[in-house]
């Protein structure tokens, strides 16, 4: 009897600590979300969530941000001026990262489909203000970046790349402003390949960068960075060497 | 435990005490009975309701629920203790919060008086101090609490059904001051709070007189008792 009552128990504490105590006793935070487009017009029945969880940052051509372990603090949808304010539950401060997430991919606990022609923006809380009354939001359009290598040259031996790009889920430090959304992706073609593509998930009105180094007998023989303004849905940039 | 749900019970039990060693010492010393009467309630608060503009009025829709009381009846006045519970279903989660629903306590004591209309009907008013729980929980997580104090004040009337019953009706109002911390433009929306609290129940007597030569029956006593 006595161990199956310490089983019990046992199981209790268990079970008690496995559930997650995100939630700060007595506390509540102000969420301010203002989103507007390319034309500063505002956007209506976008997804704005407050969360808590993890948040990764990964260099990856498909996904570039992955929020983590998510628990929805609150959400709201933006009215016709684009604009979402509301009280959330404030998380604990030392338990998980906390952020803003506009536009979430995914859909929202309310059902509601995401925008998926619209970039995502996260904006990572640094500190455990309760006021969280974030800029003014531009959602840019979501768009493909293709960049075609093309292999003219027959001294060449390879080419080494670093594509830089800013991905179509956006990180944002609050308050500072710091943006941490870029990619930076590298890779090489060895001299036999005369042909290769890579395309990103980007967002139009952004710029990607293409620093190259072409190697002969293992020496660079040329190197530059080049700017692509990104202007165009499914944008194709072809780079000759 | 909260350390004011602690001095409310510690309090609420030595009044308790305090009441009962009186009781002992009156008849030890009088040999017949004692001026002090020691009363039970189980109540039912009926569609409380919050009132002002604050989160609690705004956000919540109150519901009805349970309300347990002590009271210590002196010769001058009447020491109570008290615990209230209920639940409230959010009707605005862009206020209060995301979840559903939450469950209100409210532990207190406090004093008042007990004034005797007739043989059947008392009143009693008296003002409180205790603490006040709204614990919550989201789905898929532990429980999270606001708390703070209040203070209230409390209307019953009482109509003497037996010698041990008699049915209550008793209208309190609240005022809370909680501990919910809020960016500063929305605080006041947040740290306070009213309500009133409609209750019906039925008070229980557990001190009877002792039976004295020359006097029938048995009976609660009262100041009109002669003491």
């Amino acid at each position: 009897m006595k161990k199956i009552a310490v089983l019990c128990f046992g199981s209790f504490l268990l079970c008690f600590t496995c559930v997650p105590d995100p939630i700060e006793d007595n506390k509540r935070a102000l969420v301010n979300v203002e989103v507007v487009n390319g034309t500063l017009s505002g956007l209506e029945n976008i997804s704005v969530k407050f969360n808590t969880g993890e948040v990764v940052i990964v260099q990856n051509q498909d996904e570039n941000i992955f929020l983590q372990d998510e628990f929805i603090l609150a959400s709201q949808l933006t009215n016709s001026n684009g604009i979402s304010s509301f009280v959330s539950l404030a998380p604990k401060g030392d338990f998980r990262d906390s952020y803003v997430v506009i536009n979430p991919k995914e859909f929202d606990e309310n059902n509601v489909d995401p925008n998926s022609n619209l970039e995502t923006v996260a904006y990572l809380i640094e500190d455990e203000t309760l006021d969280i009354s974030l800029p003014q939001t531009i959602l840019r359009e979501k768009t493909g970046l293709t960049v075609r290598f093309i292999n003219n040259s027959s001294t060449a031996d390879f080419i080494r790349f670093v594509i830089t790009y800013s991905g179509d889920t956006n990180l944002v430090s609050f308050p500072s402003g710091a943006a941490m959304g870029e990619v930076v992706i590298e890779d090489s073609i060895v001299g036999e390949e005369i042909f290769l593509e890579r395309t990103f998930s980007t967002v139009i009105g952004s710029n990607a960068t293409l620093e190259y180094q072409i190697f002969q007998n293992n020496e660079v023989t040329q190197e530059d960075i080049i700017t692509i303004a990104v202007t165009e849905i499914n944008q194709l940039y072809e780079f000759e060497y | 435990m909260n350390l004011n749900i602690r001095i409310a019970l510690l309090v609420i039990c030595l009044a308790i005490f305090s009441a009962q060693g009186q009781e002992d010492k009156a008849q030890d010393s009088i040999g017949t009975r004692s001026n002090m009467v020691l009363y039970f309630d189980f109540g039912v608060v009926i569609a409380p309701q919050a009132i002002g503009d604050n989160f609690i009025a705004k956000g919540y829709n109150l519901k009805s629920g349970f309300d347990f009381g002590t009271s210590i009846k002196t010769k001058y006045f009447t020491v109570h203790g008290n615990i209230l519970i209920h639940g409230g279903k959010v009707t605005d989660n862009d206020i209060v919060g995301n979840f559903n629903s939450t469950s209100f306590s409210r532990y207190s004591f406090g004093l008042g008086y007990s004034f005797k209309v007739n043989d059947k009907i008392s009143v009693d008013p008296s003002v409180n101090y205790g603490y006040v729980l709204l614990s919550s929980r989201k789905a898929g997580t532990r429980r999270f609490k606001d708390d703070g104090n209040f203070f209230s004040v409390d209307l019953q009337v009482n109509y003497q059904l037996t010698k041990t019953f008699s049915l209550y009706a008793g209208v309190t109002g609240f005022t809370d001051n909680l501990k919910v911390k809020t960016p500063t433009a929305i605080q006041d929306f947040y740290d306070s709070s009213g309500a009133i609290y409609p209750a019906l129940g039925i008070r229980f007597n557990t001190l009877k007189r002792k039976r004295i030569a020359g006097e029938p029956g048995d009976g609660i006593f009262t100041r009109r008792d002669g003491l």
